[in-house]
């Protein structure tokens, strides 16, 4: 065979091998497209498991596009990419498998971002569009990384408590148990069982330093009501208060009278903490841990 | 001496006049909203919304304090909102305009019953005390009486609102109340 009729059969044979291969079906076809939420190996879906309800509630799964709301009933399970909605006079208790509880309050939209074990340590993302909840984490068993996501700021629990809810006045946070770090541009601080906090960094304004009411017990040994009854009562009525407490109303528009020993640093000092929330960020900073 | 007093009185009269012409004039009366909308689907539509209309102010309200909204059209919600007292008979109506901070918390305080200060108590309910009131129990951000209402803000309202309702405490940013 001459060099040129060499040169024809191979460009000839490289356009046959092209046609057949854009002709062929992609060996693909006849498998599901997988799903883009699927976990990778090594990972294990937990599921959250509706314990009760009060009133209209509702779920919806936000991984199906149009999906419908379903009223939601005690014993259903949910699963990641699941939305719930709670009505006036509504609650919803959902339980996070045996790392933790959360009380979905009336008024309230939360979804469930992520639960799953990996790499040893169980993670949990849970979002929260507006209202309030109650978020209970036990981290006595394996390490939990348990976040609670809101537009501003995010709040990140490894074993405690909070109340926490989202609206028009932001992001608040109220200690229930373990310390909280917060970090944001405002500068770092602590909130202690019985402190609150927002997304604006501001300072707890209610029990200034726990330290200084544990009344000699080293351990902190205080029950939640004895911590909330000092909270509430500890300042007293009158002019010279002793804990450095704030008045009757612990919520709003009370100046602490004590917060001369609050640490906050410089603004714009607040160190990179990883979280993925545009806003503020709180860690839980449980000591021992 | 007859003419000051000529002047004053008509003066008086057009004042009066001019005061009252709007009131209890409703604009949009046929308009009607999504029927069989319980409290966590109206909540879950209004908190994305940028205003809250007074149509859907008055749904909210009486699925507060109902849970459910049994009028079909604007009119006969404000029909329904004026027996109970929870709007201002001197007030005009328009179904698509924004509900102001006022209002709410002129309908808030009413919907709940919520004891007022020493004006409030004299004077009777009036969207400057109300919105005082609110503000001091901490039900409500600070702001103008006369401002628009924005869905998240309203959602927000309403909610605190309903634990008031319920439990007889207002509600802190985070949810606690002092029962916790």
């Amino acid at each position: 065979m001459n060099r040129p009729t060499t040169i024809l059969m191979t460009v000839l044979l490289t356009c046959a091998c092209a046609w057949a291969q854009q002709d062929a079906p992609p060996a693909t076809t006849d498998q599901p497209a997988a799903p883009t939420t699927q976990p990778a190996a090594g990972v294990e879906q937990l599921t959250v498991t509706v314990v009760s309800v009060e009133g209209k509630v509702y779920y919806r799964d936000a991984s199906v596009e149009g999906g419908e709301r379903k009223p939601l009933q005690a014993g259903d399970t949910l699963t990641e990419r699941m939305v719930v909605i709670t009505g006036f006079g509504s609650k919803a208790v959902l339980k996070f498998d045996e790392f933790g509880e959360v009380v979905v309050n009336s008024g309230t939209k939360m979804g469930i971002g992520a639960f799953r074990r990996s790499q040893g340590q169980v993670d949990s993302r849970v979002g929260m569009k507006y209202g309030t909840m109650k978020v209970s984490v036990d981290g006595s068993r394996e390490p939990v990384d348990f976040r609670v996501q809101t537009p501003t700021a995010t709040a990140a629990a490894k074993g405690s408590g909070i109340f926490c809810g989202f609206g028009e006045f932001g992001f608040g946070i109220f200690g229930r148990a373990g310390s909280w770090a917060l970090f944001g541009i405002g500068g770092s601080n602590t909130v202690q069982p019985g402190q609150q906090g927002d997304g604006n960094g501001t300072n707890p304004d209610a029990l200034a330093n726990l330290d200084n009411v544990n009344l000699g017990d080293p351990f902190g040994g205080l029950t939640f009501e004895e911590i909330m009854n000092l909270y509430l009562n500890g300042g007293g009525q009158g002019v010279f208060d002793f804990t450095g407490c704030g008045g009757t109303n612990p919520f709003f528009g009370n100046t602490p009278s004590g917060d001369n020993n609050h640490h906050t640093g410089p603004r714009g000092d607040s160190p990179s903490n990883g979280f993925d929330s545009p806003g503020y960020s709180i860690s839980s900073g449980v000591k021992g841990r | 001496m007859r003419k000051p007093l000529t002047t004053l009185l008509l003066l008086t009269a057009l004042a009066a006049i001019a005061g009252c012409q709007n009131a209890g004039v409703v604009t949009g009366g046929a308009q009607a909203l999504q029927g069989d909308e319980d409290s966590a689907i109206f909540i879950d539509r209004v908190a994305s919304l940028e205003n809250v209309s007074e149509n859907d102010a008055m749904r909210g309200v009486l699925l507060l304090l109902d849970g459910e909204d049994t009028a079909q059209t604007f009119q006969q919600r404000v029909d329904l909102m004026l027996q109970r007292h929870l709007v201002s008979p001197n007030w005009d109506f328009s179904a698509d305009r924004p509900i102001t901070r006022g209002r709410l918390a002129y309908m808030i305080c009413q919907a709940t019953d919520m004891p007022g200060g020493i004006i409030l108590t004299l004077t009777g309910p009036s969207q400057r005390y109300c919105h005082r009131e609110l503000q001091y129990r901490g039900m409500m951000t600070s702001g103008a009486i006369f401002s628009p209402v924005g869905g998240l803000e309203y959602v927000s309202v309403l909610t605190r609102a309903d634990t008031f309702i319920r439990t007889g405490e207002v509600p802190d940013k985070a949810g606690a109340i002092r029962e916790y």
